[in-house]
């Protein structure tokens, strides 16, 4: 990726070196839930006391008083070490990086140059060991920067990483929900197959026209998967495919009707939206039924509202059942297309369901 | 042994079964052809055949329900499913030993079953040990129960299945005696029963279902017949030799 450009393509890099990339708020939010690792705070506790001691060790001769100094400059850096790497790890950019580790290196090197000058002056340091502790302090704070540099490289690589998983995860789950609703159930293309053979073999008079039926649902089922929408009028032709094939397998058990209304042919619906609630009257209402039972598809146009209503007089098991995933699935399409759409189950007198989906009009 | 049940609840594939066993099996007999779970059952125990070839998805009672009862019976008939397309269930009959079938049907298919099956009967083994607790597994779980509708004159009454003490077929209606009284009621017994809970209300004999709460003993008569007691009542309700082995003590 970056391995193509010449050497002096980011020059800024030799200034002011980091991450080019900036997140916003919202992919911070996303992707940069990960909690600061304890692990760095206490690395930091450990090399800050093994380090005041290795100092005291190396000032014995000089007295108290440097041995004090030394050992405040190095908690401090460390206090600061610790709290700007919090800080950066909440908004890992590259300006506050600089800021942070150019301000570090120059403050604690004055820090230092001022404070063993005064020791010399007060404390008749011999004017070696001020500059020795004004060179420790400059270096360790320097250690500090490159820590704090690797740390945001590595917070900026995360987020990344996050953000391209929930990428992908949103991506998977957009694609189960379509195939959830849009899908050729195997269940009803085996059972439709079976019906098949056996008139085809028999020289039944009833294969033709299903195997026609059946194409022509084949046909408009299959695009389905490409679309995020679909119009009405395919909506119904594709309903209309499917209630004749069930006609022609569960024979009398099964009547229908779908009626329309003109001027509501092009309204846009999640594909296989229709056909979902259909298919759940006939799995849930007619099959279970001993009777068999009806569906009513209508389409109707109330004031700015369409409203299409399926309908089965099923099986006067418990209504609304427990929806399915196919149920909700296809809400959840709808709401996307219209968030002020509805859909809703209701059981009816005389048992059986009723599925309204009820979409508001430009 | 070579009578069998088959059903279906659409005609082409029952049709299409029936056709294939007629010629993949010509010495056997068909007794019945059901279109549904409950008439499945009712069959299989007036005719007791000795194969059934159930489709799972069905009304009334679904395949595993009718196999899970007919699992019960003195002599369970042997069982082989019928699926269109049902991969967690064929996973499971792969795992218990049981047979099935998958649609559109395949006579060579259906050639290796009919010789598991005639293997099986020459053992006199009975159905697969662990059918029972395979198909509890599969089941779905009971669906709520309803109260019973009886009309008597203008009035309808509504009985909640658990204060029934037993249901009996009687002739074109179906007998509700509960402590209050009885009432008789249209639904045949044989719908009836795939609405209940099997738990509570056991059946007995093709034409009575009674609720368990309500037995106080089953009382044997001789070798074939068998007669149940109930709680604070002087009737006796009989025990066919099919349901026998629901009370064989512990």
């Amino acid at each position: 990726m970056t391995d193509a450009k010449p050497w002096y393509a980011d020059w800024t890099q030799y200034f002011c070196p980091g991450p080019r990339r900036r997140f916003t708020p919202a992919e911070m939010l996303r992707g940069g839930a990960d909690p600061f690792p304890v692990g760095i705070g206490r690395y930091i506790g450990v090399n800050a006391l093994v380090m005041v001691v290795a100092f005291s060790l190396a000032l014995q001769r000089g007295g108290l008083a440097p041995q004090l100094f030394g050992a405040a400059v190095i908690l401090l850096t460390s206090c600061i070490a610790l709290a700007f790497a919090r800080s950066l790890w909440a908004k890992p950019t590259r300006l506050r990086l600089n800021l942070g580790g150019f301000g570090l290196m120059l403050g604690v090197g004055i820090l230092a140059g001022i404070g063993s000058a005064v020791l010399e002056k007060v404390a008749g340091l011999p004017p070696r060991v001020g500059g020795v502790i004004a060179g420790i302090a400059a270096l360790n704070s320097a250690m500090v920067a490159v820590g704090w540099y690797f740390l945001v490289i590595y917070r900026v690589q995360q987020i990344e990483a996050r953000l391209r998983e929930r990428e992908a995860q949103d991506a998977r789950d957009a694609l189960q929900r379509r195939l959830a609703t849009a899908q050729i159930h195997p269940h009803f293309v085996f059972n439709t197959l079976a019906s098949l053979t056996h008139w085809v073999e028999t020289g039944d008079a009833r294969a033709a026209p299903l195997l026609k039926e059946f194409n022509a649902y084949l046909r408009a089922t299959l695009p389905m998967f490409e679309r995020e929408q679909q119009s009405l009028r395919e909506e119904l032709d594709l309903v209309r495919h499917y209630l004749a094939i069930m006609q022609a397998r569960m024979g009398e058990r099964l009547q229908w009707t779908v009626q329309t209304e003109p001027g509501l042919a092009e309204l846009v619906l999640p594909p296989g939206s229709l056909l979902t609630l259909v298919e759940n009257a006939i799995t849930h209402g007619i099959e279970p039924s001993l009777r068999g039972g009806r569906i009513e598809v209508q389409v109707q146009r109330e004031a700015a509202l369409a409203r299409v209503v399926v309908a089965d007089s099923g099986a006067g098991l418990d209504c609304p059942p427990d929806e399915g995933l196919g149920l909700s699935n296809t809400r959840e399409r709808l709401l996307a297309l219209y968030p002020a759409a509805r859909l809703q189950l209701t059981g009816n007198d005389q048992g059986g369901c009723t599925a309204t989906m009820e979409i508001p009009l430009p | 042994m070579n009578r069998y049940l088959i059903a279906d609840d659409e005609e082409a594939p029952r049709e299409a079964l029936r056709r294939l066993l007629a010629q993949a099996w010509p010495e056997a007999e068909c007794v019945a052809a059901c279109s549904n779970g409950v008439d499945a059952w009712d069959e299989a125990l007036a005719l007791e055949p000795g194969v059934c070839f159930l489709d799972i998805r069905m009304p009334g009672l679904t395949g595993l329900e009718v196999a899970q009862r007919l699992s019960q019976l003195e002599r369970p008939p042997q069982i082989v499913f019928v699926t269109a397309y049902n991969d967690q269930a064929l996973a499971a009959f792969e795992a218990g030993a049981l047979d099935y079938l998958v649609k559109p049907l395949d006579a060579e298919r259906l050639q290796r079953t009919l010789a598991r099956l005639q293997q099986r009967q020459a053992a006199a083994a009975a159905p697969a040990p662990d059918l029972q607790a395979l198909l509890q597994q599969l089941l779905p779980a009971r669906r709520s129960m309803r109260p019973i509708q009886a009309s008597l004159g203008k009035e309808v009454r509504l009985i909640p299945p658990e204060e029934v003490i037993y249901f009996e077929s009687d002739a074109r209606y179906t007998r509700v005696v509960t402590a209050e009284g009885e009432a008789l009621i249209r639904t045949p017994l044989k719908e009836l029963l795939a609405q209940l809970d099997p738990e509570l209300f056991w059946q007995v004999h093709r034409s009575v279902l009674v609720n368990s709460r309500h037995i106080a003993s089953a009382l044997r008569i001789d070798e074939n017949s068998m007669q149940l007691c109930l709680k604070g009542r002087d009737e006796r309700l009989p025990v066919s030799r099919q349901f026998q082995p629901l009370f064989r003590g512990q």
